[in-house]
């Protein structure tokens, strides 16, 4: 009677070892995983946020700079259910746009949003004629709201002031 | 009788043991941590590597629309020249790189590269005008802010923009194994 009594206690000192190591090292693997989760999530965001990207700088290169023949077509292409395009039509004050990120003499833009469903913004600006940014906001796996890409593109128009290389 | 007694003492004793063995807690518990460890790694590694893929591609797209940039502001620019792009060193001075220029059949072509990534590939553009559309274009922007805007950019055709590598690339063909021999330090 005693032995078994003995042998309870024993197992259950190492129950109680055994799901305090295991939760120590749950702990740690949940953690590894939720790491993995949220870079999975962040390489995703900035593949889209490139894709899309590109995808609005070949529209506006190949609409020579317009930006409403850009709007056009992007209304053409993007399914309704999966992007809101948004057109300003009226200038944008640069410091009022959280992308603007630029040192540009202008401080007033016209611009093309697109609201992709998974809250992502693309935005394409015009800082001159023929010179323009588009810049990826989204908000990042880690809850925190950001520019996830942005590029600089030129169409082949002849701007107001005259191009310069330099 | 006593054959069975014995016969049911031995079975509740089988089922008692296999019950209550003392340390096949601890075996399961390690395999299972075993398990979760190994492919929670596996996971974070595929992530930290598709991440790498990920920043590397967007880097490189930021490069190509750098280099794109510049190559489109050359092509304004000699647009902009007018006349003056019929001169070989006026157009290079002007967009602040090498420019190549000649002249074909009533076309005037210009080719220039633009470096990119640190010199690993180059944006190569080759740009084809009517040159009848240059003459008639005035002396240009660029001959002392007095003269007409040039032509339409647009009457550049564009012959050749192209993303061309620099140098071979070779690609990394052996995995290096166990040689059979310890490496000295």
């Amino acid at each position: 009677m005693n032995r078994q009594r003995s042998k309870a206690g024993l197992f259950l000192m190492e129950m109680i070892l055994v799901i305090f190591f295991f939760s120590i090292c749950a702990a740690i693997c949940v953690n590894l995983f939720a790491g993995a989760k949220v870079t999975a999530e962040k390489s995703v965001q900035l593949n889209n946020a490139v894709v899309r990207s590109t995808n609005l700088a070949e529209i506006y290169k190949s609409a020579d700079g317009d930006l409403g023949e850009a709007a056009e077509i992007l209304e053409a292409l993007e399914d309704p259910a999966v992007a809101k395009i948004e057109v300003t039509v009226e200038s944008v004050s640069l410091a009022q746009v959280p992308s603007s990120g630029s040192d540009d003499v202008h401080d007033r833009t016209t611009q093309v949003a697109v609201h992709y469903i998974d809250e992502m913004i693309v935005r394409l600006m015009e800082h001159e004629p023929g010179r323009s940014s588009i810049s990826v906001w989204a908000e990042t796996p880690d809850g925190t709201s950001g520019e996830v890409y942005s590029i600089d593109i030129r169409a082949a128009v002849t701007t107001a002031k005259g191009g310069d290389a330099q | 009788v006593s054959s069975k007694k014995r016969f049911l003492r031995k079975n509740t004793t089988d089922v008692r043991s296999s019950g209550l063995n003392i340390g096949s807690a601890s075996i399961i518990m390690v395999f299972v941590v075993l398990c979760m460890t190994i492919f929670s790694v596996l996971s974070l590694m595929t992530a930290v590597n598709e991440m790498d893929t990920a920043e590397k591609y967007a880097a490189s797209t930021a490069a190509y629309y750098e280099a794109d940039f510049r190559a489109e502001e050359i092509r304004v620019v000699i647009a902009e020249m007018g006349e003056n792009a019929f001169d070989q060193e006026l157009v290079s001075g002007a967009v602040g790189t090498e420019v190549a220029l000649r002249r074909d059949g009533g076309y005037v072509y210009y080719s220039y590269c633009i470096p990119a990534e640190d010199g690993e590939w180059e944006l190569a553009v080759v740009l084809k005008v009517d040159e009848s559309i240059v003459v008639g274009s005035g002396p240009g922007l660029k001959s002392g802010g007095s003269g007409s805007e040039g032509f339409d950019p647009a009457d550049l055709k564009v012959i050749k923009w192209e993303k061309e590598k620099l140098g071979t690339w070779t690609p990394d063909q052996d995995i290096t194994v166990w040689s059979g021999e310890f490496e000295e330090e």
